[in-house]
């Protein structure tokens, strides 16, 4: 119990010494998953809306794949990522593998689909009648599409909340693609999970605490995104 | 009035949804530059009617000629520039009252200009001008409906379709309601009003046309 206690304050500590370990690891954190969760929206999003736009004879299927997509565990995004990457592999020229530039890369591509799958059903959730009216108001096709996602703004924010939610704490691809190297590659997963196998708790908690404060304020966020009228 | 070619010429015209037939109309044509009221109980297809008058609805068969062209599974923008479908629900865009209004002349590639003028002009008219910067999502159900009504009409299409117009309107915004359309009438436009009420816009120049089960009894 005391050793308990001994480990919370030494977090509090190290999150209010601003300890230099911690915030790199929070800011290189911070750094991907908001990279990852940009870079996967600005293809997601479009994606989702033309799908929910879109009407053609394959239309379910892509949905389902796309739903199937989101059970795929982090770790085997981070394997398939792994074997285009490593030294042998096809973008192995590219030395991508250990850097953030893949971690990035298999994060975008763990919340690609999810991020394309609720952008469309966030998009097919608006009231019919608005697409209606934007095509008798004589809208082209793109400017319907618009006007509809338009109306659809808070559900697409909570979308990309929900993607930077889950890239946030995943850890099979930082520990795969990144290597967990201190100052350029380490993540708050990755180092909670080092320093519990060393019994370090401290840096652990305290880095455990922000991983907390995050999820609640996405909460927070949607929460006030969704009673926006 | 009215000129020689009718606005619209439905022939062997039917609709169905789940095997169920909602609308069956032989042979029908609507004069052009009239007022068309169509009337009948709830579900006896006058919505239906309209959404296909509208080109957003594919009839299973029949031929709807609008202007003397064939609309039926055409969705090209020019033929769909013709007509106007105001629905009975007031659904406004997240936009301002004025953005709202200007929506479909902007779609329609006019000059900021033109579009200025023409959003004041029809703000005037329909006593919209003292909430032009408010967000339409936050007005009264008869705010909604008139600025619904004024972003229709503004169009100026030759043909203006609307489904239970008076139905969320408060009692200050029809004569509102009666004069716009009445001026639309007066350039020629040929509007069909589906409508409980009889009454609306009764002139000589009104037609009636009573519907009942899918079928035009009248």
């Amino acid at each position: 119990m005391n050793d308990l206690k001994q480990a919370f304050s030494e977090a509090l500590r190290l999150i209010f010494s601003a300890n230099s370990d911690f915030t790199t690891t929070v800011a290189a954190s911070l750094r991907f998953s908001i990279s990852s969760t940009l870079l996967a929206s600005a293809l997601g999003i479009p994606l989702g809306i033309a799908l929910a736009n879109a009407h053609f004879r394959f239309k379910r299927l892509v949905e389902d794949v796309l739903n199937s997509l989101l059970a795929v565990p982090t770790v085997v995004v981070g394997l398939f990522v792994y074997t285009l990457i490593f030294s042998q592999g096809p973008l192995g020229r590219f030395r991508l593998l250990f850097s953030p530039t893949a971690i990035v890369l298999g994060q975008t591509l763990l919340i690609f689909p999810l991020i394309a799958s609720l952008a469309c059903s966030a998009v097919s959730g608006v009231d019919p009648i608005v697409r209606q009216t934007a095509l008798t108001l004589g809208a082209a096709r793109l400017r319907t599409a618009w006007t509809v996602a338009s109306e659809a703004k808070a559900a697409l924010l909570v979308v990309c909340l929900t993607a930077f939610g889950r890239v946030i704490g995943e850890i099979g691809i930082s520990l795969l693609l990144g290597g967990n190297i201190l100052g350029y590659t380490r993540t708050i997963t990755t180092a909670i999970s080092l320093q519990t196998s060393r019994g370090e708790f401290a840096l652990g908690l305290a880095l455990g605490m922000v991983l907390l404060c995050v999820a609640f304020g996405i909460n927070m966020a949607m929460r006030l995104l969704r009673t926006k009228p | 009035m009215s000129s020689e070619k009718p606005a619209y010429s439905i022939h062997s015209l039917i609709h169905s949804y789940d095997g169920r037939i909602v609308l069956d109309i032989p042979h029908l044509d609507i004069p052009s530059g009239q007022i068309h009221l169509l009337t009948g109980p709830n579900g006896s297809g006058k919505t239906t009617l309209l959404s296909i008058l509208a080109l957003l609805l594919t009839p299973v068969t029949g031929s709807v000629l609008l202007d003397g062209v064939e609309a039926v599974g055409r969705k090209d923008r020019r033929l769909r520039r013709k007509v106007t479908l105001i629905h009975q629900k007031p659904v406004l865009f997240s936009m301002t009252v004025r953005n709202n209004i200007g929506y479909g002349l902007r779609a329609a590639g006019l000059s900021l200009k033109e579009i200025d003028s023409r959003v004041e002009r029809i703000l005037e008219k329909a006593h919209l001008r003292d909430i032009a910067e408010k967000q339409a999502r936050k007005l009264s159900g008869g705010e909604a409906q008139r600025v619904v009504l004024a972003r229709g009409l503004i169009m100026e299409t030759p043909v203006v379709l609307l489904d239970e117009p008076t139905n969320s309107l408060d009692d200050a915004s029809r004569p509102v309601l009666c004069c716009l359309l009445r001026e639309a009438n007066l350039r020629q436009a040929t509007i069909i009003i589906a409508t409980h009420d009889a009454e609306l816009l009764s002139s000589p120049n009104t037609q009636v046309l009573k519907m009942d089960a899918g079928r035009i009894i009248e």
